[in-house]
């Protein structure tokens, strides 16, 4: 279904632009991985809005469906007729897929081990269900739940880290894809070893449960794996965003495709309240039991401070992000600028909507830090690249209409009229 | 005379020692970032809690009293401002403040943020806004002034605080607790008020100095735009105006409100350096050990960081001398991860 997405995109820009990225530069992966942004992004927006409302899934069910069913033969019909396997062979089974492949098929062997061990899922079930109700509502795991059938524990524990993991592997091919061979060995090493060192050590003791089950437990923890994932699409976002300020013309694709991948963080927003959620949703009891445990204080460094604290790190990187948009003038920043703002401006839209915590999470996250720089970045920028005083006054209008509707769209987000108030405990 | 204690106090340590420890670690040969003189006062705050984190953390875990932390504290303190003021004496540098002429335009913006600034403070100051961590902030800063110990035992009931998870064990390795009882021992004022009127006044002010810095990437040599920016900024935060005033006191919010930011405009200027200089790394050094000094969330949040702007860099210029330093950097972070983990695991 990815696939499918990437292609209807890559796709309609063909049909555009003459123009095919994933076959020049980035790979099949990038395809996949730009499906993927879609999907997520889509998901979260759809079900963070519009919660339980089956007939919705149903219909977003049939269109993703419908279009894996025409485009895959389209597109395989197209990579007939133009003859490009040979170079997609060349461009994508080269030797950091192959490096990658073995070390992927590594991670996907222990799953597949591992979830054969395993049996009693039924804790994790019922703590899953707890999780899910408060921390992520009926975004996106619903869907996941009406299209594949799979239970709650399941789905969260075999199904998503597996996608998680896939998507994290395209990111970082595309990301060392202009690496030597040498270096990729490297970066393919790294790449094993941050995610080995999200393995706390085994404690056999430890609240019971056996090797594999704590192991399991581990390994599928989700947000475990958001920490690399996200700090991976920042890097895929930072070289998507050179990459295009380095195009002397207006780059429309490149911008739609910023915008998808800028949709994926609503979609990824949606999750990402988990993390502390997880923590605060753990029994008292619990806690207290394994607080003598060492492995429990690497746990929850890795969980707290590592991920569920990982968007302190997102306000900085996207600083990085405008340093580097900077290194070249000549790039359209103000378009690109816009499309920034107004991907943040979605969830104040949508946020009437929104109850469950997740999605609160990410509009903390935008409101308070990301936001205020960004926003204002563009304006002044916008003000500055204009020629005539009133087009400096229509931005300066316009900034504050917008200023006015997103405070009013605010309101309900955080259960409490915001606007002109200065609430506190 | 409490007035006066106060003023004197926030002039020295939040004025004078800032823009010694400043010059300190800006030594050498000027360059774009250490020619900054608003750099200098940012990097130079830094050092400082830096420097406390340094003596403290030794101090707390060998269980000295927090009045011999306070003597050692000011001992190296007079020392640096000592050095610092005898280096300027002596030396025949001349220094002269160069008053670029500002335009109409830009005395706008600047009226415009003023007022907007000054309008925060106000708020700031009239307002006391109380959250639900004060409960755990302030008491626990008042016990290490009035019991004479720092955060090793609940003073109250005499329990290692290791020896629970009870949300304070954490901050074992984290100085700001102390960094806290010291400020408000040195300015003469309660913890309460030090913590939601002075330093939401303090913090922001060093926000909006730090985004003024960072501005300089964006509009080179463009005042006016740089205040613009911070206008912008100001309406902004506004909007959510009330995290100004809850949040600015607690460590992981000044980590949010400027060392982060302060750490990625280093990253940036070392990287846009033809030839990097392993001096560099003491500014990093400097972030990440005042950061640990914060918050304990920095052992995980600044190695993403540098780690990072280190990859960046080997894609970069495929050199390696950027993952050098960010290895510097990162060296408080690996101390204080270790004594994290010590504490839990000699309870």
């Amino acid at each position: 279904m990815p696939f499918s997405l990437g292609y209807v995109i890559n796709v309609v820009f063909e049909k555009q632009h003459g123009d095919r990225w994933e076959t020049k530069e980035h790979g099949l992966y990038n395809c996949w991985a730009m499906g993927m942004f879609c999907f997520m992004g889509i998901c979260g927006i759809v079900f963070g809005a519009i919660p339980n409302v089956v007939s919705v899934k149903l219909c977003i069910y049939v269109l993703l469906v419908a279009v894996t069913i025409i485009f895959i033969p389209y597109r395989m019909w197209w990579a007939i007729k133009n003859k490009i396997w040979r170079n997609m062979l060349d461009n994508d089974l080269g030797m950091d897929i192959r490096i990658g492949s073995i070390v992927f098929a590594a991670y996907s062997f222990l799953f597949v081990f591992v979830s054969t061990v395993v049996e009693d899922t039924a804790y994790y079930s019922d703590n899953v269900s707890d999780v899910l109700s408060v921390g992520l509502g009926e975004s996106f795991y619903n869907l996941l739940y009406v299209l594949t059938g799979m239970k709650e524990a399941k789905l969260v524990y075999y199904f998503i880290p597996i996608v998680l993991l896939l998507f994290a592997y395209a990111v970082y091919q595309n990301l060392i894809s202009q690496m030597h061979v040498e270096k990729k060995i490297v970066a393919w090493f790294m790449f094993a070893l941050a995610f080995i060192y999200l393995f706390p050590v085994w404690k056999p003791e430890w609240n019971g449960y056996n090797f594999f089950g704590r192991l399991w437990d581990t390994l599928t923890f989700v947000s475990c794996i958001y920490a690399p994932l996200v700090m991976l699409w920042i890097l895929y976002f930072i070289l998507l965003i050179r990459k295009m300020c380095q195009n002397k013309r207006a780059d429309y694709y490149g911008m739609i495709w910023l915008l998808i991948s800028l949709v994926f963080v609503i979609g990824i927003g949606n999750l990402c309240g988990l993390p502390e959620q997880h923590v605060a949703q753990t029994p008292i009891e619990e806690i207290i039991y394994v607080d003598q445990n060492t492995f429990y204080v690497v746990r929850r460094i890795l969980q707290v401070y590592g991920v569920g604290r990982f968007h302190y790190a997102i306000l900085p990187l996207l600083m990085l992000i405008l340093f580097y948009i900077e290194d070249d003038k000549k790039s359209p920043m103000l378009l690109y600028g816009f499309v920034v703002l107004m991907i943040y401006f979605m969830p104040f839209i949508a946020g009437p909507y929104i109850k469950n915590y997740g999605c609160q999470g990410y509009a903390d996250v935008a409101l308070l830090w990301n936001v205020p720089i960004f926003f204002a970045y563009t304006v002044a920028r916008g003000i500055s690249l204009c020629d005539k005083a009133w087009k400096r006054i229509c931005v300066f209008v316009g900034f504050f209409i917008m200023l006015f509707l997103m405070c009013i769209f605010n309101t309900s987000l955080w259960g409490e009229p915001q606007m002109f108030t200065r609430g506190g405990v | 005379m409490s007035v006066l204690h106060m003023v004197a106090g926030i002039a020295f340590f939040w004025g004078v020692v800032p823009f010694c420890f400043g010059e300190l670690v800006c030594f050498g040969k000027s360059d774009e970032i250490r020619n900054d003189i608003f750099f200098r006062f940012i990097i130079g705050f830094y050092a400082s809690v830096a420097c406390f984190t340094l003596v403290c953390i030794p101090m707390t875990l060998s269980e000295r009293k927090f009045h011999e932390l306070k003597y050692v504290y000011m001992i190296v303190v007079l020392l640096v401002v000592f050095v610092i003021c005898l280096g300027k004496i002596m030396s025949k540098k001349k220094y002269s403040i160069k008053i670029e002429k500002i335009e109409i335009k830009c005395w706008i913006w600047i009226i415009l943020f003023s007022v907007l600034f000054l309008a925060q403070l106000f708020r700031i100051c009239t307002r006391l806004v109380m959250s639900m961590d004060d409960s755990v902030y302030i008491p626990l800063t008042n016990d290490i002034i009035y019991s004479d110990k720092l955060l090793m035992y609940d003073h109250a009931t005499g329990v290692n605080f290791e020896s629970v998870w009870n949300g304070r064990g954490k901050y074992v390795g984290s100085s700001w607790y102390a960094m806290m009882a010291f400020w408000a021992d040195a300015l003469g004022v309660h913890v309460l008020f030090l913590w939601r009127t002075v330093f939401p006044c303090f913090f922001l002010m060093l926000y909006y100095l730090t985004l003024f810095v960072v501005s300089g990437v964006f509009w080179k040599g463009e005042l006016s735009k740089r205040w613009m920016f911070l206008f912008f900024n100001g309406i902004f935060m506004e909007v959510k105006g009330e995290k100004v005033a809850m949040g600015a006191s607690w460590g992981k919010f000044v980590i949010k409100f400027g060392c982060v930011i302060l750490l990625i405009y280093i990253l940036y200027v070392i990287c846009k350096k033809e030839s990097m200089e392993m001096r560099d790394s003491i500014l990093l050094l400097t972030v990440t050990a005042a950061g640990i000094g914060m918050t304990v969330m920095t052992i995980m949040l600044f190695p993403i960081i540098l780690g990072t702007a280190a990859v960046l860099d080997i894609c970069k210029r495929k050199k390696t001398s950027m993952l050098i330093m960010a290895g510097v950097a990162s060296i408080p972070i690996v101390v204080e991860a270790v004594v994290y983990l010590m504490a839990h695991f000699l309870n």
